[in-house]
C-alpha cells in the first residue's frame, strides 16, 4: 500500500490498566497515526494493603481501576486523542464516561478476513462488529459502549480506524506500552 | 511427666519420704501487670513522600537558574550592577544527581489512595516499533516474486522515508523499526525474501500493497 498521511494532528489514546498480582498501575499512550508518541503517562504502583483489602472488599478491584487509576490518569493527559482505545472489557464504559473523547475496545481475531479494507460485520453482541482495518491482516473486533453503540457511531470509528491502520499497526501500541512499563519498573527496582 | 516428677515418685513409693520444698522470697521478683493498653494507630497509606522543592520546581515548569559564587567575587561584581536581573548558567544537581525536566508530576487523591501521573513521553519514544509478519493474510505473493525468490516475511506498514533503523527480531519474528517523526509519513511494505537464484541469501525488497 502507498499511503501518504496527512493526519499530523490526528491522535489515538491506548489505554492500559493492570491489576495482576495484588499491584494496580496504569499507563496511557497517545500517538499520532503512525504509532508516534506524543504524550506518554503512568501511574506510580499500588499496593493495596491486607486492612484496605479488607476495608473494601470485591469493590476495591474496580475502584482502583476504574475510578481512581482511570479517571486520573486520562485526565492528566495534556494531548487530547481523537479516539480512545481499550482492550479491558471492564474499562470500556469507565472511559467512555470519563474521556472527552469516542472510547472504543479493539481486539485481535483468528477470523478470515473480510473481503475489502473497511468493510464491517456486526456480530451477535450489542455494539460489537467485526472490520477489516487494512489488507493484510485478521478483521480487528470492536466493541463499543452500549449507551452509544449507534451503527453511524461505529462507521465514523471505524473510518478513523482504517485511517490509522494504513500507518501503523493498530494493537502494537499496547505492547510497546507493557514494555515500558516493565522498564520503569525495573528502574525503580519493583518485583 | 518430667524427670522431676518420676523422681518424686518413686522417692514416695521406695523411701516414703515426700519431697518438700519451700519457696523462698530471695531472687523472686513480683511482677506486676497493668490491664491498661496502649493503643497503637497506623495510617491506611503510608505518609506522602516529600519531593525536594528542586525536584517540585522541576515538576511546576519553574526554571531554576544561578549557582553559588564566592563572597569576595559577589562583592567585586556587586558594584557594577545597577538593576535587572543576571544569572549564572549552571545546571542543578541534588545530591550529585543531575535534575533532568522530563516528566511532570500530577497528584490525585480519593478515598485515602493517591495516585502519581507521571508524564514521561520521553522515555517511550525511544523504544522501537514492532511490526509484525502479515505473510499470512497476503493474498498477492505469487504476483510479487521473481524466478528463483521464496517469501519468507511480509512487514506492514512501514513509513519508508522516515525509518531510521530496523533490526530483525529472529525470535519473535517481527521487525523492530525506529522512525524520524519529521520524514516518516509515506506508509510502504517490506519483503524478507530468500532468492535461490543468487546462492540463497536474504534479500529485502520495498513492495506497495494494494
Amino acid at each position: 500500500m502507498t499511503v501518504v498521511s496527512h493526519s499530523g494532528t490526528k491522535n489515538l489514546g491506548y489505554l492500559l490498566v493492570d491489576g495482576s498480582e495484588g499491584v494496580f498501575r496504569g499507563a496511557v499512550l497517545v500517538t499520532d497515526f503512525r504509532g508516534i508518541p506524543a504524550d506518554f503517562r503512568y501511574t506510580d504502583p499500588i499496593r493495596p494493603s491486607r486492612i484496605e483489602k479488607i476495608l473494601y472488599g470485591s469493590a476495591l478491584d474496580v475502584y482502583l481501576k476504574e475510578e481512581l487509576i482511570l479517571e486520573s490518569i486520562v485526565g492528566a493527559v495534556e494531548v487530547q486523542p481523537l479516539l480512545w482505545v481499550c482492550r479491558d472489557t471492564d474499562l470500556l464504559e469507565p472511559l467512555s464516561r470519563t474521556a472527552k473523547a469516542k472510547a472504543v475496545l479493539l481486539a485481535p481475531t483468528n477470523r478470515a478476513p473480510l473481503d475489502a479494507t473497511g468493510d464491517m460485520e456486526k456480530q451477535n453482541d450489542p455494539g460489537s462488529y467485526l472490520i477489516q482495518a487494512d489488507s493484510v491482516s485478521a478483521p480487528l473486533r470492536i466493541s463499543l459502549p452500549l449507551p452509544k453503540s449507534k451503527e453511524e457511531e461505529a462507521k465514523a470509528i471505524a473510518a478513523m480506524l482504517v485511517e490509522a491502520a494504513a500507518t501503523m499497526d493498530l494493537l502494537e501500541p499496547f505492547s510497546r506500552m507493557g514494555k515500558a512499563l516493565a522498564a520503569l519498573g525495573e528502574e525503580h527496582g519493583e518485583q | 511427666m518430667s524427670s522431676e516428677d518420676i523422681r518424686t515418685y518413686l522417692a514416695r513409693l521406695f523411701l516414703g519420704k515426700a519431697k518438700v520444698r519451700s519457696l523462698r522470697p530471695q531472687g523472686k521478683e513480683v511482677v506486676l501487670r497493668t490491664v491498661g493498653r496502649v493503643v497503637e494507630t497506623h495510617p491506611l497509606r503510608p505518609p506522602e513522600r516529600v519531593l525536594g522543592s528542586a525536584l517540585y520546581g522541576s515538576a511546576m515548569d519553574v526554571l531554576v537558574k544561578g549557582s553559588c559564587i564566592s563572597k569576595a567575587v559577589h562583592e567585586a561584581v556587586k558594584g557594577n550592577i545597577r538593576g535587572g536581573t543576571f544569572s549564572f548558567d549552571g545546571r542543578l544537581a541534588v545530591k550529585g544527581e543531575k535534575v533532568v525536566r522530563d516528566r511532570r508530576v500530577f497528584l490525585h487523591s480519593l478515598g485515602g489512595f493517591t495516585v502519581r501521573c507521571i508524564g514521561a513521553v520521553g522515555r517511550i519514544t525511544p523504544l522501537p516499533i514492532e511490526v509484525r509478519n502479515r505473510l499470512p493474510w497476503f493474498r498477492g505473493r505469487s504476483n510479487s516474486l521473481k524466478k528463483g525468490e521464496v517469501l519468507l516475511a511480509l512487514y506492514s506498514p512501514i513509513l519508508e522515508e522516515g525509518l531510521l533503523k530496523s533490526v530483525l527480531n529472529k525470535e519473535r519474528g517481527t521487525l523492530l523499526v525506529w522512525y524520524n517523526p519529521r520524514r516518516a509519513w509515506k506508509a510502504r511494505s517490506l519483503f524478507l525474501v530468500r532468492n535461490f537464484s543468487s546462492g540463497g541469501s536474504l534479500e529485502w525488497k520495498w513492495i506497495d500493497i494494494h
